[in-house]
């Protein structure tokens, strides 16, 4: 009698993706925790320092500054990610969901700069606000309005920043909550109708509520991209961080440190280990905090 | 169970495939006989593509068995992406590097990672101070290219003419002018808010303000580098962006392309840039009438503030080092340096090359035989340690925004001195 075994073919298919993850993925991020503990310029020797990078991170009088300056903006960024960025979608998704007039070309207007790569939006960016060539300072003028200096200017630069990642980036959480919208059964639509509520009694006890898991993702997923905003901001305020630091991120002074100008001109790869490090245990951190918070999200029945 | 074995087969030939695939491919690079086979050239930046190009076709002229592939590199992160490819064993046989302007060449140096050429390379052409490009501890690992990387006050011929304005013989000449251009509402100088930009257009305001000074940054003895010319001079720059001598909302503007579009289109009467941006200012706008002068100082003298540009090295990774070399040596010639100094349309750095272009011509003119070091070299030349120059990158622009004085500045300079 043959003995009867448990089947386990799943794991072949299993095999090639895990493998994969593993090497392409697991295993970078461990050799970053290893980096971390050293000075290695990404050439010769490794050697360890033990916590000489975390030390710097924290104590040194030229780079502390800058990076607490970043993490700053990375936190102002976030909170704008909280109380304007995702309450703007949800609006906007909901206007759509009502089926204001013309809700279905600005429904495609409104996801189009979506598709858009990030560098031609600084593009844009730097066709509309350049002093030099932007089209903003001329039309100011001529109907007789100061001029300003806009990305120049550390008063302007974070509201801009903010206004094109709006325009370029609400697309995606829009249409998460819009067919979350979709996905609401039509039973209690219906039933909400026939007992007579007011639009706001809808919108109220039943929208938001029914909505709130894709509430729960969409910050989620904005936040880590609060933590790790890099693209926009490099080519908006250059790798040195814009006017007064006010386009610096933490990402921007990773990038600059790990690669080019960092503290002693090299590159070094071992402090931006650490850097790394240092801001994957914050955005543990947020996230775990956020979670707790959005566990009361998720509807029990 | 043979279901199960092939299936494991399957797997894993995929995943070695696949992996193969994304693993290093490394080519045979021809036999190592040294005068034929194939070797690879990186450089940074596509303005240089077609003078790599003229050079490669007359290697091949006289080395008609040697391949020469070249890449240019210019996706931002050179360096990176070079470390990554020497690191692999997977770099080419010839690089560009700045030299010993930045510390990527002095820092391949003490990794091993580059050949010694002063025995096998002819340097006979070269000056001491272009040497010094390719020099780290009395041995040389790069050949440079006798192009005069300077900065120049480019101006509108066309405006000029215009408005009655004449190019400055002194330096309180060229400060009357500012304030006259100014006065007609006309942005003076175009400039960016962005260190190089900035340091470009200090270095010869530096010149013009200071040359006993400016001079003696050659030797780097009895000075420091933040002298009190320096702090007046870096003040005075402060007070004309403050005056609007750079534009009203110069601070917006944050790159060197903008900064020059400024320039080209008509909206600014000078540009102070680098000698090499004359080829970007051309094409930008092919019909601008423009020229280039230097700052003069008080009693009429000028002078050119820059050195001669780094060129290639040699990979010691390279399977075929002595075609590289070989290469390297032709880089030397004078045949190699003319052809690359007039298909840059540079300003050359000797005086045995003519330059190609008449703007070129006219920068190289207008410096009456004097060249000064530039002040950033001195930074990152002495420094003790190691970082003026960094500090100078991270900081310049904070003068202009007022979140330093220059005085601060200076100071924080002064102490890795």
């Amino acid at each position: 009698m043959r003995k009867k075994r448990k089947n386990r073919n799943h794991l072949f298919f299993i095999a090639p993706g895990f493998i994969f993850y593993t090497v392409f993925v697991v295993l970078p991020i461990l050799c970053v925790l290893v980096l971390g503990f050293t000075n290695w310029s990404g050439m010769g020797e490794i050697k360890f320092i033990g916590l000489d990078n975390f030390i710097t991170i924290f104590t040194d009088e030229r780079f502390t500054p800058t990076f607490f300056n970043a993490l700053k903006n990375n936190l102002k960024y976030l909170v704008c990610v909280w109380l304007i960025i995702t309450p703007i979608q949800y609006l906007i998704a909901y206007v759509l969901y009502i089926k204001i007039p013309a809700h279905k070309y600005i429904k495609f207007m409104v996801f189009l700069p979506y598709v858009i790569s990030t560098t031609i939006v600084g593009f844009f960016a730097t066709l509309i606000f350049n002093p030099n060539i932007g089209f903003m300072n001329e039309f100011l003028e001529a109907i007789g309005m100061e001029t300003g200096a806009w990305f120049g200017d550390p008063d302007w630069a974070f509201k801009l920043l903010i206004l094109f990642v709006i325009w370029q980036g609400s697309g995606s959480g829009i249409m998460i909550f819009y067919s979350n919208f979709m996905d609401i059964s039509q039973d209690v639509m219906e039933a909400c109708r026939v007992d007579g509520c007011t639009e706001w009694q809808r919108f109220w006890h039943i929208l938001l509520p029914l909505s709130l898991p894709s509430c729960a993702s969409i910050i989620t997923m904005s936040t880590i991209w609060a933590l790790a905003v890099f693209d926009l901001p490099y080519i908006l305020g250059g790798s040195n961080g814009g006017v007064n630091g006010s386009l610096d991120f933490a990402n921007t002074v990773f990038y600059r440190y790990t690669f080019g100008s960092g503290l002693n001109g090299r590159q070094d790869y071992g402090f931006g280990a650490a850097i790394c490090l240092i801001m994957f245990i914050i955005m543990l951190l947020v996230t775990f905090i956020q979670n707790k918070v959005l566990a009361k999200f998720e509807y029990d029945n | 169970m043979k279901k199960r074995v092939l299936a494991a087969l399957l797997v894993g030939a995929m995943v070695t495939g696949l992996l193969a695939g994304c693993g290093s491919s490394s080519g045979d690079e021809g036999s190592s006989d040294g005068t034929s086979g194939s070797i690879t050239v990186w450089y940074h930046d596509y303005s240089f593509e077609d003078s790599l190009v003229e050079v490669i076709d007359a290697f091949n002229e006289e080395y008609p068995d040697i391949e020469v592939n070249y890449e240019i590199r210019a996706d931002g992160d050179y360096y990176s992406l070079l470390s990554t490819a020497i690191q692999s064993g997977d770099g080419p046989d010839l690089f560009w590097t700045n030299g010993t302007a930045t510390v990527n060449m002095p820092d391949y140096v003490e990794n091993g990672a580059l050949v010694d050429l002063t025995d096998d390379v002819d340097f006979s052409l070269f000056d001491e101070d272009t040497m010094a490009l390719s020099e780290v501890d009395g041995r040389y690992y790069s050949v440079p290219w006798l192009t005069l990387d300077t900065r120049t006050v480019y101006y509108n011929k066309d405006m000029f003419e215009e408005h009655g304005w004449e190019v400055p013989k002194t330096f309180s000449e060229f400060e009357d002018l500012l304030a006259e251009i100014k006065g007609e509402g006309i942005t003076p100088i175009s400039m960016a808010l962005e260190s190089w930009s900035l340091l470009f257009g200090f270095e010869p305001l530096l010149a013009g303000y200071d040359p006993e000074y400016s001079a003696k940054l050659q030797d780097y003895t009895d000075i420091t580098a933040t002298d009190q010319p320096v702090r007046d001079c870096m003040q005075l720059m402060v007070d004309w962006a403050d005056a609007g001598y750079f534009g009203d909302n110069w601070q917006g503007v944050i790159d060197n392309a903008s900064q020059i579009l400024a320039f080209t289109s008509g909206n600014a009467a000078m540009n102070i840039a680098g000698s090499w941006d004359a080829a970007t200012i051309s094409s930008n706008n092919p019909d601008l009438n423009y020229g280039a002068f230097a700052i003069p100082s008080e009693d009429g003298t000028c002078g050119l503030v820059g050195t001669a540009s780094n060129g290639l090295s040699v990979s010691s990774a390279s399977d075929n080092v002595e075609a590289a070399v070989t290469f390297a040596n032709f880089c030397a010639t004078q045949e190699a340096q003319t052809i690359w100094v007039q298909s840059q349309g540079a300003v050359p750095a000797t005086d045995t090359i003519e330059a190609s272009t008449e703007i070129a011509q006219e920068i190289a003119d207008s410096g009456q035989g004097n060249q000064y070091r530039s002040w950033q070299n001195v930074l990152s030349s002495y420094s003790s340690t190691g970082n003026a120059s960094t500090v100078w990158g991270d900081d310049f622009t904070k003068i202009f925004t007022g979140e330093m004085t220059v005085d601060e500045l200076c100071d924080e300079i002064q102490n890795e001195m």
